[in-house]
This record gives structure tokens, sequence and C-alpha cells, in this order.
């Protein structure tokens, strides 16, 4: 190939990487256009909390919960196209919706898929995954305990 | 010579011609095959790597609790996101493909004889520097499958003779993988590993302008042509291409995430990326310890090839036996790679 052909090729496979670039951009807009403005997920320390609900959270951080429900359970974690909001939910009322026997069902089951808001929208890229036999019934205890003080203060914690 | 031109020759005191000469270097006439015009990909790609790696340090959070969240945040919600990481991940696997072959090349045309031993040495620590860079980089993702590829790469370590448990203690920052871990391999892959690969490419480039490119054994041409526009044409050929096929890769198959890691809930198929597949095979054909040995013994038959290949030409000569030798551990590699790829 002679240099001038070289030359050539190089200026046809710019402008072929150039659109390429452009048809990304334009499908950038597709993907979002059902979605909130861009946004950095932060998550937020913890507050203090009581020595006795101290192992809860240690399991909530270790466990990875904190990731998706946030600290102290506040939520706020973007999962699109979710039906909970688009977002993970928040476990600050667990003590109000579930029974103690409920929730650790829950955990140990947890949810394979979190549902679409917009069926034909993408799938939810977030579920909660199945903990099953790995916490003892002390640790589900101690975990179930640290979920119910999650309540905001001035109600009873359940138990 | 214009006013604007010996202003700025009286600041920058560098004669214009002595910058021009690399650029004119010759080199012999077999470069021209596009087979040899492999050694400029991988800078390249470096070069992807750096300007999409530092994009998504402005919105990764190397913390447990945050980074599953924030490459998800990074695929889904911010704007091109999923385009720079889908790049950084693909330019990646790129890199290490490139790299390969263009070692090879070297090997197959035994550039590394005498006097450019060194060079080799500099060339295996580069790939060793990006087989890291990925290993890494995965598990910065924080996904189940990253998480474990950690837990079980990070543990094969401590298998090492007499300092792998300390060697695992200070990688991890503890016994298990554990919060200090992420910050570790976040610092090594934005920080310690940029700076030693920049630093070996530097050398190697340097090294490969000291000696002059490596002549074509029983190739008696002696013609040369200049390697500016020449030769970097051809290079800059192959990244255009690589980069296209690239985009558009990315463009149809967007980068996604698994489900967040769960300490202490291992999946039931856990694998290493492809890249450690032969590595991986061979460690489940073996006990822990025999797996271990057999490669180590492999990277430092790679690393000092040619001696071993000195060795072999005075055991044989002229009987081609590193030719042989390196052909059944290319072909053992592929198999073992493909064996993992397909059987699982």
């Amino acid at each position: 190939m002679t240099i001038n052909a070289q030359k050539y090729l190089v200026g046809i496979m710019g402008l072929i990487l150039l659109g390429s670039v452009i048809a990304a951009g334009y499908l950038d807009e597709q993907r979002r256009k059902t979605e909130n403005p861009p946004a950095v997920v932060v998550v937020a320390t913890a507050p203090p909390i009581s020595a006795d609900l101290q192992p809860g959270l240690k399991l909530y951080e270790q466990l990875s919960c904190v990731a998706c429900h946030g600290a102290a359970g506040k939520g706020g974690v973007h999962n699109i196209n979710s039906q909970t909001g688009q977002e993970v939910p928040s476990l600050i009322h667990v003590a109000d919706s579930y029974t103690k026997a409920d929730l650790i069902a829950k955990i140990r089951l947890g949810v394979p898929v979190s549902l679409k808001l917009n069926p034909d929208g993408p799938v939810p890229p977030l579920h909660m995954p199945a903990f099953k036999d790995l916490l003892s019934d002390a640790d589900m205890d101690s975990l179930v305990k640290y979920l119910y003080s999650l309540k905001p203060q001035g109600d009873n914690p359940g138990f | 010579m214009s006013r604007l031109t010996s202003w700025l020759h009286e600041r920058v005191p560098v004669d214009p011609e002595e910058l021009r000469k690399p650029l004119k270097e010759p080199l012999p006439i077999h470069l021209k095959q596009w087979v040899f015009c492999l050694g400029g990909t991988p800078a390249m790609l470096f070069a992807i790597l750096a300007c999409t790696g530092i994009l998504l340090t402005f919105y990764y959070v190397p913390y447990p609790a945050q980074a599953f969240a924030s490459v998800t945040n990074i695929t889904y919600k911010v704007r091109m996101g999923w385009f720079i990481r889908g790049i950084h991940k693909g330019a990646s696997q790129l890199m290490i493909i490139t790299v390969l072959l263009h070692m090879i090349r070297v090997f197959f045309t035994r550039a590394y004889r005498k006097p450019r031993e060194f060079n080799w040495f500099f060339g295996v620590g580069l790939f060793m520097l990006t087989l890291t860079f990925a290993f890494t980089g995965y598990s910065l993702v924080y996904d189940q499958l990253s998480y474990w590829a950690t837990t079980i790469g990070t543990n094969m370590i401590a298998d090492f003779p007499v300092l792998g448990k300390p060697m695992l203690y200070a990688l991890r920052g503890g016994a298990t993988v554990n919060p200090n871990t992420l910050t570790r391999f976040y610092d090594f892959h934005i920080g310690v590993l940029p700076m030693a690969m920049s630093l070996l490419i530097g050398v190697h480039i340097l090294m490969v302008r000291l000696h002059g490119v490596a002549k074509l054994e029983d190739d008696p041409r002696t013609e040369t042509y200049p390697f500016f526009p020449d030769h970097m044409l051809k290079e800059v050929i192959i990244g255009l291409l690589l980069l296209i096929g690239l985009v558009n890769y990315v463009v149809f198959f967007p980068p996604g995430i698994g489900a967040l890691a769960t300490p202490g809930a291992t999946p039931g198929h856990i694998r290493p990326e492809w890249y450690f597949f032969p590595t991986y095979r061979w460690l489940k054909m073996t006990s822990i310890g025999i797996g271990m040995a057999g490669t180590l013994c492999y990277v430092t038959g790679l690393f000092f090839w040619p001696f071993v290949d000195d060795v072999l030409e005075k055991i044989a000569p002229k009987r081609n036996l590193w030719l042989f030798v390196g052909t059944a551990c290319y072909m053992v590699t592929i198999v073992f790679l493909l064996w993992e790829a397909i059987v699982g």
C-alpha cells in the first residue's frame, strides 16, 4: 500500500471513528431519556449507636447491606427503573412493615429480581441477594435488632 | 528564521533538527510487514486507559460501602459513563492481547537475543504489570465476581514460599479482604502501577532506540525505510482500527455490573477473567503447592528466556530446540485457556 493510500485510509478511519463516537453520544441521550439528571451517590456516615446495637451494625456493614440501603438504612442509592421509586428502599420503617419472622425470611430469601417500573425499560441492576444460612440465629437476631432500631426516634423499637 | 521561532529558540535552546532525527530513524525493510507494527499499539492503549481512567476517578469511590454504588452510578447515570467505563474495560483487555501478540512476534523472530536480553526483561515486566493492572482494576468494581476473584487471587499469594503470608497481609491490609484491601488496590491501580508502567515503557522504547530494531535472522536485505511517515502511518492505522472496533463493541455491548459483593456468600461458580484461565486451569489440575511452583517456574522461564535459548543452543546447536520448547509452552498455554473457557 502506498504512503498516499495509507494517508487517505487514516482520514477515512478517523471519520468512521468520529461517527462512532457521535453515535455513542446519541445513544447516551436515549439511554438516559427516562431517568433523572446525573447525580453522585453519596452514602452518609452512620450516627453513633449504643453498644447493644453494635454487633448488628457490624453485620450490616460486613454483609454490604450499607452499600445499597445506605448508612443507617436511609436508602437513596439509585436503582434504575425499579418500582421502588428507582431507588433501593429505605429500611427505617421495617419495624412497622415486617414482623421479626417476616424480616428474617426476607433476609434469608432475598429479592432475586427487582420489579420494573417501566416494563419496556432496562432490568433494575440491583437486587437483594439471598443470605440463606450464612447468618447464625444469634447474628440474625443482632441484625434484626439493629434494623428495628433504625425507626425514627420516639417510636417503640418493637422488641 | 521567523521572529517567533527565533524568540522561541532563544528561550528553548533546542535545535529542531535534533528533535526530528529520531523520527527519521531508518528501519530495516522487514518492518514494512504489518505483523511488525504491533509494538506501538499497547502504548496507544495505555494512553487511552490513562485518559478514561482519570475520568472514572471523578465518580469512583474506593470504599466497600460506596464502591459498588459508584460503579452502578457511572454505568447507569453519569453522562457517557457507560461509554467511558466500556472503553476502559475493553482497552484493558485489548492491551493484554496486543502485548501478548507483540511478545509472540518478538519470540518467534528471536529478537530477544544478544544484546537485547535486557529489553526482553523489560517487555516481560510490562506484561506482568499489564496483568496486575487488569487484576487490580477488576477488583475495584466490587460486585460478587470481582470480590471473590480478589479473595481467591490474593489467597494464592499466601502459598508463596516464606514471604507469602506477610505479602498477603500487606496487600490486603488485614487477614481477609476488607476495606483496606480496596483502598490499597485503588492506590496501586491509579498510582503505583501507572508510574511503573510509564517508566518501563520509556526504558523499553529507549532500549529499542539504543540498539536499533533487531534484524531478521537469515534475511539478506539491507534496505531501510524511514520511521516517519511510513512506519508511523501503519501504527496509526492499526490503532484506529482497534479504536473503531472498541467503540462499536461498547456501543452494541455496553458494560453491566453483577450482584453486589457479599462477604460470606460465595457464588456457585467463580472464575477469574480469561487472561488468568491458563493459570487457573493449571491450579485446578494440581495441588496448590505444585500449582504455585509450576506457575513460578513458567514465569521465571519466560523472564529468563534469552538465557534459556542460549543454553538450548549449546545443548543442540542448529536443532532449533528453542522453537520446539517455546511452541510447546505456547500450545500448552492456549490449550489450558480454551479448556477453562469451554469446560469451565
